[in-house]
């Protein structure tokens, strides 16, 4: 079913059914239904009387905390769409996005003021005032479901960012979909664990207030943390948790010396790890269960910004997550690390090879997704925006619009779908999707710098690094460029796309078609 | 793999929201998509729709 209400009214609808129930909470404070509804309802008015009307784009420049939820429940209220500007970004980054998502205004912490947010649009710090019980509370603004309610910034291959924009029903879609594979209620607890500038937090943050069930800040020490992240999921009793699987694979190896104690740790109320963003780490999976028991179901989850968080789901099964750790794919069997299962409903996908026809089962085709969960494009893009989401008929129907994954897919017989990479340079590290280049185009121009490729590596532990290999110009000293070189990329990139070393080459080796030969370098390391 | 050396013909269409996409030329034109006299490669289809396209939302939305 297809929602005809926007985001904050399918909140408006909880908060009237159970105004007294917890929604939302972090270290300082616990919010009801009815104290969240108000809050934002006062912030949305202060909102709309900075910004020219509804429609504006509003910037949220804010640490973690409740203060997050409630502000962007206010700017949708006030009928406007935010734009994530984390504040842990470099300030040129932020001021890139503000400028180009032309914010009217910004809503920052109070002790941030002036100082690191970006001077685009008027500044707004949520100071308590705000919503305090004098101030006066928004009308009712007339938003329809197609309207924006979010653009959200990912890493653009050209070298700068480019923002999706993604409207209400993109996500009630994406919610109604959700609840036809998942049972979710409104006893849940649900953690916001991701930074609201990746897009997974959209789903962590609707998931819970859709259902009316409670959602539990986590705050960022405690995200970093495996040991702590697990002493909150006991304390607050969470049953909901969403995770990128190379995060999960410390969760799942935290707590696990306690074994020797006498007493056994009460058992945790989990009820499903849900991930996204990257392929699953199975030994994750069986080593938790080992511990925690099998009380908790695991489900992958495939997505893309651009087609709304999730537009494949797969739930695994106990035999694979049961079996002994490194336990190998029996010949035949789905491949729980790559199986990304069915398309959510409203979805079709399509495998296509280059010439846009559709592959036979078993080999490999580019991802092509279709639906109501595909987002309203790039802002401000246009030739992006019709180069990715392309006009298709694949099987001879009416054409539609898709999006153009990147992703590579084999369909097999029982009609799931298996991930086999990406057909260009992007890769994720830590579930963050990184263009690489963007990253060489950042640092190229890096003083000392002659010319840079960057190189996705593993490391023997499994984990994802990038590698900045470095040429230096004739007769300068190569010493003295890395340590600027490093600080150039922390100055210019966020933290997760700053590559982890720097190494000096005399010279980037072509591969006989004349390109950079990657692997070359790679295995020099 | 799936480089985008395209250099099919291509035709620039709209929709009933205003939304451009291309349109391999010599195919029939689906179904509440029109031309807007425009062709060439993709990449010159692609320039074009970056001047005429301003407005990225659907028309119902403007």
């Amino acid at each position: 079913m297809q929602s005809e209400l926007c985001l904050h009214q399918i909140f408006a609808a909880q908060a009237a059914l159970r105004p007294d129930a917890p929604a939302l909470s972090d270290p300082d404070e616990e919010l009801t239904y009815r104290q969240l509804d108000e809050r934002a309802d006062r912030l949305a008015a202060a909102i709309l009387s900075r910004v020219p009307g509804p429609g504006a784009r509003v910037g949220l420049h804010l640490r973690r905390g409740n203060a997050v939820v409630v502000a962007i429940l206010a700017v949708l209220k006030a009928g406007c769409s935010y734009v994530p500007l984390d504040p842990s970004y470099p300030a040129d980054r932020v001021r890139f996005m503000a400028e180009d998502a032309s914010v009217d205004l910004v809503l920052t912490d109070t002790d941030h003021g002036t100082g690191s947010a970006p001077a685009v649009g008027e500044l707004l710090p949520l100071d308590a005032a705000l919503w305090a019980p004098h101030a006066p509370r928004v009308g009712e603004v007339t938003v329809t479901p197609d309207a924006p309610a979010y653009v959200i910034y990912t890493s653009g291959s050209s070298g700068t960012p480019k923002g999706v924009e993604v409207s209400h029903r993109n996500v009630t879609a994406l919610l109604a979909a959700c609840d036809r594979v998942l049972e979710l209620d409104h006893e849940d607890v649900w953690t916001l664990f991701h930074s609201y500038c990746f897009d997974f937090s959209v789903w962590e943050l609707w998931g819970a207030l859709a259902h009316g069930a409670k959602l539990v800040v986590v705050p960022a020490e405690v995200a970093r943390l495996p040991e702590s992240t697990l002493e909150l999921l006991r304390a607050e009793r969470v049953t909901v948790l969403n995770q990128v699987p190379s995060v999960f694979r410390y969760l799942s190896r935290a707590g696990t010396d306690v074994l020797d104690d006498d007493e056994s740790p009460e058992p945790l109320a989990l009820r499903y790890v849900i991930f996204g963003g990257e392929v699953v780490d199975v030994d994750a999976v069986r080593e938790w269960r080992q511990f925690h028991g099998t009380a908790t179901g695991f489900v992958n989850m495939y997505g893309i910004t651009e087609t709304t968080v999730f537009s494949t789901y797969r739930h695994l099964l106990a035999a694979e997550m049961d079996a002994p750790v490194g336990s190998p794919v029996r010949p035949g069997d789905p491949d729980p690390a790559l199986n990304i299962g069915l398309p959510l409903e409203g979805f079709e996908l399509a495998l296509l090879a280059e010439d846009g026809s559709p592959t036979p089962l078993g080999e490999i085709g580019e991802i092509h997704l279709a639906g109501p969960q595909l987002a309203i494009g790039y802002l401000d893009r246009p030739e992006l925006t019709a180069e990715r989401y392309p006009l298709l008929a694949p099987a001879g129907g009416t054409p539609r619009r898709y999006y153009r994954s990147g992703d590579l897919g084999v369909a097999r017989a029982d009609g799931s779908i298996e991930y086999a990479g990406r057909a260009d340079d992007q890769v994720k590290v830590n579930g963050y999707r990184i263009e690489i280049g963007e990253v060489e185009s950042a640092l190229r121009s890096a003083p000392g710098v002659a010319d840079l490729v960057v190189v996705p590596t593993t490391s023997r532990i499994g984990e994802r690094q990038l590698v900045a290999f470095y040429t230096v110009p004739d007769g300068i000293a190569a010493d003295g460029v890395a340590e600027p070189l490093a600080a150039h990329a922390r100055a210019a990139l966020p933290v997760f796309m700053v590559p982890g070393r720097f190494v000096h080459v005399p010279a980037l080796p072509l591969s006989p078609s004349g390109k950079t030969d990657k692997r070359a370098l790679a295995a020099q390391l | 793999m799936f480089e985008d050396g395209d250099d099919r013909p291509y035709l620039v269409v709209r929709n009933h929201e205003e939304q451009y996409s291309v349109w391999p030329e010599g195919s029939a034109l689906p179904a509440g998509w029109e031309g807007v006299g425009v062709s060439g490669d993709k990449a010159v289809c692609l320039a074009h729709i970056k001047e005429i396209w301003t407005d990225l939302r659907p028309l119902s939305l403007r």
